[in-house]
C-alpha cells in the first residue's frame, strides 16, 4: 500500500510518466511482504547506415549489441523501490527510479535526449572558440575585393557562384546535433506529518548545435549566412509543496524559483565578404563589419508561488479555488548596439561601445496573475453541473527607455536614427510595454436519460490588451453534444460548438489574425460498433472550421503612410478562412483466441487561405492609385494514413508472430491565383516570367511527404523467464518541398545555407531481442 | 486540463529561453505560443500552423515594412529556385519564399533582447 500512495505522488510529477508500462510487464501477481523483480533485455540489431538525421531524429538506432531496458523492483522490509533504466549507456538514455520508505519517499528521473537535426551540414566557418566562428582572413579579403570590384549589375548568381565555388567546395561538414539532459528529483517528506511535504529539484541542461537560426548581419554583399548556433545552457528548478488534507477537501500550496543560464552572451561569426570593418558608402560599396555577432537569449529567471482549495459536500458538490503568481524577470548586460568599429552615432559615439548605449540592461520585470473559481455539482441524479470563472492578467512592469538610434534598420553597415512617435514612443513599436488580460466564465451541463446524455457547455470571455491594435474583445461559445453509452453493441458521440470572436479597437490595416474577428465551428461524430464478439469497428469524424470575416480592404500606402480615405474593395488581406477535416476508421477482428487482426485509416485535410494585394501610385495631382497585384494563396495539405497489424500465437506460451504495416501520405499544394488583368499575369503561360514581371504558380511539391514503416517480429517463450525475440523492420521516408527543395550550399545570391541532410532514407533493420525476467 | 496555468506556462518549461521578459517584443507570441505553433503535429518544421512566409502573412500583410506602396516583390512566388550553374538572368524565386523564409532575416522572432534588435533581426 505504501507504493501505491507513493506512485500517484510521482505521476503528478511527471517522473514515472513512462515507467508504467514497464511495471506493468513486470509487476508480480502476488505481493509478499518482501519480494523482488528484475528485467533486462539485450538487444543485438543489424541496420542500413543511414545518412540522413530523420531517422534518429529524436532516438538512437544502435548497431551491434545494447541494452534497450532493465528493471529491478520490489519490498523489503516496508520499503517499496524500483529502478529503471532505458536505452542504457545510448545518448537517449533514461533512468528513473524511487524508494518510498515510512517516513520518507525519494524519486528520480534522468532523461537524456537527443535532437538529431541535420547531419553533415556545411559551413565556410570552424568555431574556435564556443560561439565564434570564423574563417580566413585573406580568404575573407580576396571575396569582398573581388565583388567590390564589379558593377552591382554584375553581382548575379553565376558570378557569385563562380567566385565561391573553391570556397564552398573546401567548406567544413558540420552535425546539427544537440542533446538535452534533464534530471528530476522529488522528496516527499510528509509521510509521518499531519500535511503533505515535497521538495522537488531539477536541472536540464543543452548542449550542441541548434541549426536554421542565424541569418541577417551583413546588409548587401551577403544578407543571410548559416553556421551552427551554439548551445551550452542551464535551467534549474527548486521548488517546495505542501497540503493539507481533510475530510472534506484540502488546501495546498507551491512555490517554484526557476533559472535560465545561458554560458554563451553571443554568437560571432566572420563577414565572409569583409575583413575589416566597414561603414555603407554606397550600394556599389556596401561597407559591412568584418564579423557580424547574434545575441542569445538572455538569462532569465521565475518565481512562481500558488495556492488553493478543495471543499467537498454532498451530492458530489465540489468548490475549489487557486491563486497563482509569476514573476519573470532578466537584467543581462546588453550587447553593443554593432560589432562594426567603423558605425558611429551623429554625436560621433562608437557604435560597437557599451557606454554608447542608453542603458547597460534591460531590468525587465513581467507579472502574471491567475485565479480560478469552480463549483460542480450533481443537484439531482440525473443532472450534473460545473461553472469556473477564471481570470489572467499579465503586466509588463519593466520601466521603458527611449532608444534613440541603432543599427538594426542597415544592418551593421550605418547608423540609424529612431524617431519616436505617439505609436512608438520608445524608438520601436516592440519596445512598447504589452499588456494583456482574460476573463472567462464557463457553464458546462449535462443530463442523463439512461444511456443517453446531453451535454450543453457555455463561454463568455473578455479580452484586454495594450500596445496592440485590438484592444478589447468579447469571446462566446456555445456547445452541444450527444452521448450515448451502452457498453453493448452501439457507443456514440456527437458534438456541435460555436465560437464567436468580437474585437474592438484602431487600425488603419487591420487587425492581426490572433486578435481579429473570428468564427469557429466545429462538428464531430464517434460511433463504435461490436456487432459480433469478434468483430468491433469505430468511426471518428471531426470537421472544423475557421473564418476571419471583416477583414479590412487594401489601403493605398505611400512611403509607408496609408493615403486616407482611399481603398480598394473586396480586398481582404491577411488569413481569410482555414478548415481542417478528418476522419477515422478503425476496426478489430479476433477469429479466434489464437489470432487476432487490425486496421485503421485516417483522412486529413487541412486548408488556410490568406490574401494579399499591391498597389501602384499614379502620378498627378491628387495621386492616384490602381491595384497592381492581388494573390491568393490557399495551401493545402492532405494526409492518409493506414496500418495493419496481426497476432498469430502459433503455440501458446511458446511461439507467437506479429506484424506491423504502416504509412502515412501527405500531399501538399499551395495554390496561388493572381489577379488575371495585372501584367504580371499571363493565363497559360508555358515560360518563366521575367524577373520585374513576376507571374504566379502554384507550388505542387509542399509538405509531399511518405512515412513507411513494417515490423514482423517472432517470439519464442523458453520459460517464464526467458523471451527470446527476432525480426525484421523496414523503415522509409521521403520528402518533396520547393521551399527547401536546393542541396547548394548557396541556394541564392547571396544566401548561404548549411543544407544538412535530414531528408529522404530507407532502412532495413534485423533484430534479436533477449529478455530476462529475474 | 494543461499541466500549468497559461499555454505559454506550459511551453516554458522546456523551452525556457523564450521567457524573457526582452527588450523588444513580439505581442503575438507573448500571448499564445498556439497563435503560431500546433504543438500536437504538423506537418512544418518547428510545429508551426502553417509554412512561412504564410504563417506571417496571416498578420503582416498590409502597412508599412516591406508591404508598403507599390511593393511588387511578391509576384515571383512560385517560380523554381535557381539551381547551380544557372545562367545570368535565371530568375530565382524571392528569398522571401524559401528555406526560412521571413526568418532568414528576422531570426528572434520570439523576442529581441539586442538594442538593435526592434524588428527582431537579432
Amino acid at each position: 500500500m505504501k507504493r501505491n500512495t507513493f506512485v500517484p505522488v510521482l505521476l503528478a510529477c511527471g517522473l514515472l510518466a513512462t515507467a508504467t508500462s514497464l511495471f506493468a510487464q513486470t509487476a508480480p501477481a502476488v505481493t509478499p511482504e518482501n519480494w523482488f523483480n528484475g528485467k533486462a533485455s539485450l538487444l543485438l540489431l543489424g541496420r542500413d547506415d543511414v545518412d540522413s538525421s530523420k531517422f534518429q531524429e529524436y532516438r538512437i538506432v544502435p548497431k551491434g549489441v545494447s541494452m534497450p531496458v532493465f528493471s529491478l523492483e520490489g519490498s523489503h522490509n516496508g520499503t517499496d523501490y524500483a529502478l529503471i533504466g532505458q536505452n542504457i549507456r545510448q545518448l537517449d538514455e533514461r533512468y528513473l527510479g524511487y524508494a518510498d520508505m515510512k517516513w520518507l519517499g525519494v524519486a528520480f528521473d534522468y532523461n537524456s535526449i537527443v535532437h538529431n537535426m541535420g547531419y553533415n551540414g556545411r559551413t565556410l566557418f570552424t568555431e574556435n572558440a564556443p560561439g565564434v566562428w570564423n574563417m580566413s582572413a585573406t580568404l575573407r579579403r580576396y571575396l569582398g575585393d573581388a565583388v567590390d570590384a564589379v558593377p552591382v549589375a554584375s553581382r548575379t548568381y553565376p558570378f557569385y557562384a563562380n567566385l565561391l565555388a573553391p570556397t564552398l567546395a573546401a567548406a567544413p561538414y558540420e552535425d546539427l546535433t544537440s542533446l538535452r539532459r534533464r534530471g528530476n528529483l522529488a522528496v516527499d517528506l510528509g509521510k509521518k506529518l499531519p500535511f503533505g511535504l515535497q521538495f522537488t529539484y531539477l536541472r536540464e541542461t543543452k548542449t550542441g548545435a541548434r541549426g536554421d537560426s542565424n541569418g541577417d548581419v551583413y546588409g548587401v554583399v551577403n544578407t543571410v549566412v548559416d553556421f551552427p548556433e551554439t548551445m551550452d545552457e542551464v535551467v534549474q528548478d527548486i521548488g517546495v509543496r505542501g497540503a493539507w488534507n481533510f475530510k472534506a477537501g484540502n488546501v495546498y500550496a507551491r512555490f517554484n524559483r526557476n533559472t535560465y543560464t545561458d554560458n554563451l552572451n553571443s554568437l560571432v561569426v566572420d563577414n565572409p565578404f569583409r575583413a575589416t570593418d566597414l561603414a555603407f558608402i554606397s550600394t556599389a560599396v556596401p561597407g559591412g563589419p568584418a564579423q557580424g555577432r547574434f545575441g542569445v537569449p538572455p538569462d532569465n529567471e521565475a518565481m512562481r508561488g500558488a495556492f488553493g482549495f478543495l471543499y467537498k459536500m454532498k451530492r458530489q458538490t465540489r468548490f475549489s479555488g487557486d491563486f497563482a503568481f509569476n514573476t519573470w524577470t532578466q537584467n543581462e548586460q546588453f550587447l553593443p548596439f554593432s560589432i562594426n568599429s567603423a558605425i558611429f552615432t551623429p554625436e560621433g559615439r562608437p557604435a560597437n561601445a557599451l557606454s554608447t548605449l542608453p542603458q547597460q540592461s534591460l531590468d525587465g520585470k513581467i507579472n502574471t496573475s491567475m485565479y480560478n473559481l469552480g463549483f460542480a455539482s450533481r443537484p439531482i441524479d440525473n443532472l450534473a453541473i460545473r461553472m469556473r470563472y477564471r481570470a489572467y492578467d499579465l503586466t509588463n512592469k519593466t520601466t521603458r527607455f527611449v532608444i534613440p538610434g541603432d543599427a538594426g534598420g542597415s544592418p551593421d553597415r550605418s547608423w540609424s536614427v529612431n524617431t519616436p512617435t505617439p505609436d512608438a514612443p520608445y524608438g520601436h513599436p516592440t519596445a512598447n510595454p504589452y499588456d494583456h488580460s482574460t476573463k472567462r466564465f464557463d457553464l458546462m451541463a449535462s443530463y442523463d436519460i439512461g444511456a443517453f446524455s446531453l451535454e450543453g457547455s457555455y463561454r463568455n470571455g473578455q479580452l484586454e490588451r495594450t500596445s496592440r491594435e485590438a484592444l478589447s474583445g468579447d469571446e462566446n461559445m456555445w456547445g452541444v453534444a450527444a452521448v450515448y453509452r451502452t457498453g453493448s453493441w452501439v457507443d456514440f458521440k456527437a458534438i456541435y460548438d460555436s465560437y464567436t470572436r468580437t474585437a474592438e479597437g484602431e487600425t488603419i490595416y487591420g487587425f492581426q489574425e490572433d486578435e481579429a474577428e473570428k468564427t469557429v465551428k466545429r462538428t464531430g461524430l464517434e460511433v463504435e460498433l461490436s456487432p459480433m464478439d469478434k468483430v468491433g469497428v469505430s468511426f471518428t469524424y471531426y470537421k472544423n472550421d475557421r473564418e476571419y470575416p471583416n477583414r479590412p480592404n487594401r489601403v493605398p500606402v505611400v512611403s509607408g503612410v496609408p493615403v486616407p480615405g482611399v481603398q480598394f474593395s473586396n480586398t481582404p488581406s491577411g488569413l481569410l478562412e482555414a478548415t481542417y477535416d478528418t476522419f477515422t476508421v478503425d476496426a478489430e477482428y479476433v477469429p479466434s483466441e489464437r489470432v487476432e487482426f487490425g486496421a485503421w485509416y485516417t483522412y486529413e485535410k487541412d486548408t488556410a487561405t490568406n490574401r494579399w494585394h499591391t498597389t501602384s501610385t499614379v502620378a498627378g495631382t491628387p495621386p492616384t492609385y490602381t491595384l497592381n497585384n492581388s494573390l491568393a494563396y490557399a495551401g493545402t495539405d492532405r494526409g492518409d494514413s493506414f496500418g495493419i497489424n496481426g497476432i498469430f500465437t502459433i503455440v501458446p506460451d511458446k511461439w507467437k508472430l506479429s506484424f506491423m504495416v504502416t504509412q502515412q501520405k501527405i500531399d501538399g499544394l499551395m495554390d496561388i491565383t493572381a489577379l488575371e488583368t495585372g501584367s504580371f499575369y499571363t493565363p497559360g503561360r508555358t515560360t518563366l516570367i521575367p524577373p520585374g514581371q513576376g507571374g504566379a504558380a502554384d507550388i505542387t511539391d509542399y509538405d509531399d511527404t511518405e512515412w513507411t514503416t513494417a515490423n514482423v517480429s517472432l517470439a519464442y517463450t523458453y520459460n517464464a523467464r526467458v523471451t527470446l525475440n527476432v525480426g525484421y523492420a523496414y523503415d522509409k521516408y521521403t520528402f518533396a518541398d520547393a521551399y527547401n527543395a536546393s542541396d547548394s550550399l548557396f541556394v541564392q545570391s547571396p544566401l548561404f545555407f548549411m543544407q544538412e541532410n535530414n531528408g529522404n532514407y530507407t532502412a532495413n533493420i534485423v533484430y534479436t531481442r533477449l529478455t530476462v525476467r529475474f | 486540463m494543461l499541466k500549468e496555468d497559461t499555454v505559454n506556462e506550459l511551453c516554458y518549461q522546456c523551452h525556457t529561453e523564450k521567457r524573457g521578459p526582452f527588450l523588444f517584443e513580439h505581442a503575438p507570441v507573448r500571448e499564445d505560443c498556439l497563435s503560431c505553433h500546433e504543438p500536437h503535429g504538423s506537418n512544418h518544421t518547428r510545429l508551426t500552423k502553417q509554412k512561412l512566409p504564410n504563417l506571417c502573412w496571416n498578420c503582416h500583410l498590409t502597412g508599412s515594412g516591406h508591404f508598403g506602396s507599390g511593393d511588387n516583390f511578391s509576384t515571383q512566388k512560385g517560380v523554381p529556385v535557381a539551381p547551380p550553374g544557372a545562367p545570368s538572368g535565371f530568375p530565382t524565386v524571392n528569398s522571401r519564399f524559401i528555406e526560412r523564409s521571413c526568418r532568414m532575416c528576422h531570426v528572434k522572432l520570439h523576442g529581441s533582447n539586442h538594442p538593435s534588435g526592434g524588428y527582431f533581426g537579432r
